[in-house]
Order: structure tokens, then sequence, then C-alpha cells
């Protein structure tokens, strides 16, 4: 646990000895909150239709703050793949993939944390405890997606921001499936956030949605799987 | 402590063998120095023993088990200085060590004390992305021994040393094996192999073409000759065979009456040795 801490500590310090990361990681999930607390609420008051679409643009909020995390622990292992840092971590008693789950691991935890704050807003009230904790944890699941792809489809930080931006997109695409009433709606679900989503949407109406949370699952268990195999690939061969 | 025996690499996708069915055994306690050109295949067989590289073909032994049978566990006992160096540049230079050294299993020697040995006591608390490559490849050797390993990997430990930071290095190495450490040195630095190594391999497109000590070499492929200079108003030169050299008359002369200004005697460079042996030259 002294060794974790110690790590934690470490990769902190990192942090905030840079600008970028400092900011997409405390003051972009600050300013989502702040716009998801007092923002959205006024919107909706100045132009009453938002109404109906309140839950689904803070989930996508919610997407946003997960996955300015996923971009922090990115550029980290950009940088740490730039400095061949890997390299010497499969030298080491611990190896490499302990390192990348405690990385991948510490984000999530963040990710839970900040997904929950979102969650919390009063408009999402028809979440009960339970529902906004799994939910959380699955909006939590795409942060360390948004990690291993960037880390993957990139070879440097400048990259990797244009490609965050591509993948910001696709990850908002599984929105539109609100707006599509035929089964076309469920091509979408390739994108794991497509089950995230609906899963919350069906809580909301009060529905638990125990297979749109095990589809869920799933969907960001192989996504997670597959990234990491090639992020290993990439990195190692 | 590392026994060879018949390995081979193939890189995926290639033909041909980065290394080639090559032998070789260091026991406990050697500098054994792996020299040959960029491209010979010594990083891929640094890479091997160190278990960077699977899906070798041979038999490789290291610590007396086979290296296969290893775990993390042999991280312990291993220390490895890469050729480029390999840090958090966001850390300072004790941050890192420290980072790193979280991850062993067994006591860290004195970090500052170590820093100092290599004259980087004024900048452990300086940004890593601050330092120069020289300054990295000597936290890169303080990251290899500050664990007491047993076994100890370098490759090209002076690259980028200004030379009195190559002697501060080269003189730790040699520490190192006073205290009975076993190390395995990479390098294309002819000088640096002759002056620490106690036998050295030659390798060269994936084989090994050679293994000696640089004293035997150097004796065995030099010219038993003592070549003198001497001033008579222009400067002049001579060689006499070394075997009887105390009775050589003419050798003798010279010494008592002419103004010699230099002699030599003609064993072999390594350098000499190596392209003769291999027909490449070391570069």
């Amino acid at each position: 646990m002294q060794k974790l801490l110690r790590l934690a500590r470490l990769d902190f310090s990192m942090i905030l000895r840079e600008q970028m990361l400092w900011f997409m990681l405390f003051v972009v999930p600050g300013l989502e909150f702040c716009l998801a607390l007092w923002l959205l609420p006024w919107l909706e008051r100045q132009f009453p239709p938002i109404a109906d679409y309140h839950a689904l643009i803070l989930m996508l909020m919610t997407l946003q703050v997960v996955t300015s995390i996923g971009f922090v622990l990115a550029s980290m292992l950009l940088d740490e793949r730039d400095e061949q840092v890997l390299m010497v971590l499969n030298t080491m008693p611990v190896g490499v993939n302990t390192f990348l789950f405690y990385r991948l691991g510490i984000g999530t935890i963040m990710a839970v944390l900040f997904s929950f704050s979102m969650l919390s807003v009063p408009e999402l009230a028809g979440l009960n405890l339970a529902s906004r904790l799994t939910a959380s944890f699955l909006f939590a699941g795409t942060a360390p997606i948004t990690t291993l792809a960037l880390a993957s489809f990139s070879s440097n930080k400048v990259e990797g921001l244009a490609v965050y931006k591509g993948l910001s997109l696709i990850l908002m695409i599984p929105a539109g499936s609100f707006f599509i009433q035929s089964w076309v709606q469920y091509t979408l679900g390739i994108v794991p956030v497509y089950w995230t989503l609906h899963y919350v949407e069906k809580n909301l109406a009060g529905d638990p949605a125990f297979e749109m949370l095990f589809v869920a699952l799933l969907m960001h268990g192989l996504a997670l799987w597959g990234l990491f195999k090639l992020f290993k690939k990439r990195v190692f061969l | 402590m590392i026994s060879v025996s018949n390995l081979s690499f193939i890189y995926p996708g290639n033909s041909v063998p980065a290394v080639d069915d090559i032998s070789f055994e260091v026991p406990e306690g050697e500098i054994f120095g792996f020299l040959g050109p960029s491209g010979a295949g010594k990083s891929t067989t640094q890479k091997v023993l160190i278990r960077l590289l699977q899906g070798f073909q041979g038999q490789v032994q290291v610590m007396g088990r086979p290296l296969k049978e290893w775990g993390k566990s042999f991280y312990n006992h291993v220390g490895v200085g890469f050729e480029l160096p390999n840090h958090f540049g966001k850390l300072t230079a004790m941050e890192n060590l420290k980072f790193f050294s979280s991850f062993y299993d067994r006591p860290v020697r004195g970090l500052m004390e170590l820093l100092s040995r290599v004259g980087l006591e004024n900048d452990a608390d300086k940004l890593v992305n601050e330092f120069s490559k020289g300054m990295k490849m000597r936290l890169n050797f303080v990251r290899a021994i500050m664990h007491s390993p047993e076994l100890l990997f370098f490759d090209e430990p002076t690259s980028g040393l200004d030379p009195v930071n190559a002697r501060r290095i080269k003189d730790l190495i040699l520490e190192q094996r006073e205290e009975g450490k076993t190390i395995f040195l990479t390098t294309h630095v002819m000088h640096d192999a002759e002056e620490l190594c106690g036998r050295i391999a030659f390798i060269v497109n994936g084989k090994i073409a050679l293994i000696d000590s640089p004293r035997a070499l150097k004796l065995e492929y030099g010219r038993r000759l003592v070549r003198v200079e001497y001033f008579t108003g222009e400067a002049r030169e001579e060689e006499f065979p070394l075997d009887g050299i105390g009775g050589n008359a003419g050798f003798l002369r010279i010494l008592r009456e002419e103004n010699v200004q230099a002699i030599h005697t003609e064993e072999a460079t390594l350098d000499e040795i190596f392209i003769k042996v291999t027909g490449t030259a070391l570069q």
C-alpha cells in the first residue's frame, strides 16, 4: 500500500508540473461540474425544450470528464514511451503489466469519483444510489479505454491531442441512438458508451436494466482487453 | 553465472537470425565484454539475457537456473544500464531513483551517496529534463547498481560521457567486480573493453568470431618486435626482435649512444585484431 501511495504521489507530482495535464485533470472536470450544477439549470429555465435532453446532456458531460482523465493518463504513457521508461519497468521485479494496471486503475478510481459527482446533481435524482454507483463505474470504464486508445494510436502528445478530439467525437456518436427509433440504433452499440447511456436512461425510467449492465460490462471488458493487447504490441514489439 | 549454449534469435518478420548459434560462459566475478559493430547482435543477445526478448532457440542459464524458469524475481538480482537514457523527465534525479527503487524487494544503497559517486550530488533535486545526455547516462548507471545486484548488464556505459566522468563510471564498474559482481559489458569502444574486461567476445553478423582475454589476444596477434624512435638531427626509428632483446647489439647501441625519444612493443590493438579476425571494421 505504501508503495502504491508513493507511486501515486510521484504521478501527481508529474501532473502538477505540466500545465496541460493539471488543467485537463482538475480544471476541466471542475468546469463541467459547475456547468452541470448551475449553467444547465439556468439554460433550461431560459429554453424549456432543453429539459427533455437534460439527462443526455449531463451524461455527455460526464463522458467528457472521464475522457479528460483518460487523456491525462495517455499523455503520461506517451511521455513514458518516448522516454523509454516502460522498457526499464520491464526490467524491474514489478513488471510493466503491473505498472500499467496500477496506472489504469488509479485513473479508473478517479473517474469513478468524478462520474459519481457528476451523476449526483439534483437533475439526476431519479437514479438511486446503487444505480448511480453502477453508472459511475460504467462511465469510469471509458477512462482506461481512452488512455489505451490514445496511447496506441498516437506516437506523441501532439498526435495524442488530435486523436483525442477524434475519439471524443466517436464516443459521442451513441448519443445519436436516442434520436433513432429503428433497429439501426443498435449498430451504435459497437461503441461501449452506447450501453452506458442506455443503462442510465432506463434506470432513470425506473427499469434496473440488468441486461444493459451485462452487455455494457462485456463491451467495456472487450474494448479494454483488445486495446491493452494492441498497446503492448505497439510499445514492445 | 551465465551459460549460453547454441543461442539463436530471429526477430518476427525477419528471415536472417540476429543472433546465430552462439555459445559462451561467464563465470562469477568476471567482466565479460561483448564487442561488435552496430547491428552485430550485441544488444539482441543482451536483451535475451535480461528476458526482454522471448522465443529464442538454445539453452540459456543465468545464476544456475534456465532463463525461462525465472520469474519477475530475476530482476532483484540483475541490474541493467541501458545504452540510451531512460528516466521520467518531469521527475528529479532523486525522485526517479526513489520511484524505481520502490519496486525492489531488497534494500537499496544510499541514493545520495551513489549520486555523489557519479558527480550528481548537486543535481539530485533537478528535473531530469534539464540534464545533459552524460548526466542522464550517469543516472542510468546509478539506477542499475542501486539495489546491489549480483549480475550487471551495461550497454555502452561510457556513451556520451566526458573523459572525467567516463573514468568515474569505469572505476565504479571495476569496484563492482571487486565486490564480486559479474558484469556483462556490451560496447564497441575497444579501449573500454581492454581496460575493464577479463575476457572479450567478438560478435559479427550474429556469430561469435573469437573469445579470449584482451592481453592474450594482443600478444597472439601482435608482432614480437620492439620499435625505437630516436633523434640524430632528424627523427629515425628502428625495429628489433623482442626475443633476445637484452643481447641485441644494435638495440643496445641505440640505447647507449642515441637520443632515444620513445620505445614501443608491437602488440596488436584490439581494433586491429577485430579487423583481422572478422574482416570488418568496428564502428
